[in-house]
């Protein structure tokens, strides 16, 4: 199973898709927060 | 002479920056899909695989991320805002929360990527076997350094640049 989810690094493309996508969910705790 | 240490300090930390951050990218762009190693990769030193793994650079990139870390501590230690930005209070929380990701990062260069690295490019002895577990550990490393590139950089340019974002 975790193998499995694992394999989402094994495209570049979709590495850069979960950055974009953790900066905007931190961005948005942050905000939430302050 | 202050001011000279600042300037000296963020130049070495964006310079620093690109050296890393510039590296772990190249990867991603020039491996832009997974391709796994195989047994007769790592067991014959004059397979292409082999060489290409040993002609790319291991040392300059790992040092320049303890560059990194050290001079953008250092700015802010001479500023009197380390310890408010560690601390996630105020202004200073993007920055902070850059920094900590950054740290994550540096940790899992130094303290997973690296020693793993290590048995695959043979500086540590090691079976074929373990060598090729080491490799997909190494590139999931390196990965999950990228991903998280993405969010630092943009806590940087924030804590510096972006401060109404947050207020």
């Amino acid at each position: 199973m975790s193998d499995l989810l694992l394999r989402v690094f094994d495209s570049s493309v979709v590495t850069v898709a979960l950055g974009v996508a953790l900066t905007a969910a931190l961005a948005l705790l942050l905000r939430l927060l302050m | 002479m202050e001011t000279l240490f600042e300037v000296a300090a963020r130049w070495l930390h964006v310079v620093g920056a690109l050296v890393w951050v510039g590296h772990n990218y190249a990867t991603a762009v020039t491996r832009a899909r997974y391709a796994p190693l195989s047994a007769a990769d790592l067991s014959d030193p004059d397979s292409p695989r082999q060489r290409a793994l040993m002609q790319r650079e291991h040392g300059t990139f790992r040092h320049a991320s303890l560059l990194v870390l050290g001079s953008g501590l250092a700015i802010l230690w001479q500023r009197g805002w380390l310890a408010e930005a560690l601390s996630l209070q105020g202004s200073l929380a993007p920055l902070g929360l850059g920094i900590w990701l950054a740290v994550i990062m540096v940790c899992n260069l130094w303290f997973v990527l690296w020693p793993h690295q290590k048995r695959v490019l043979g500086f540590v002895a090691a079976p074929v076997d373990e060598r090729l577990r080491c490799a997909r550990i190494t590139f999931l490393s390196a990965r999950v350094n990228t991903m998280l590139s993405i969010p630092v950089l943009f806590f940087m340019a924030a804590g510096a640049h972006g401060i109404a974002l947050f207020s």
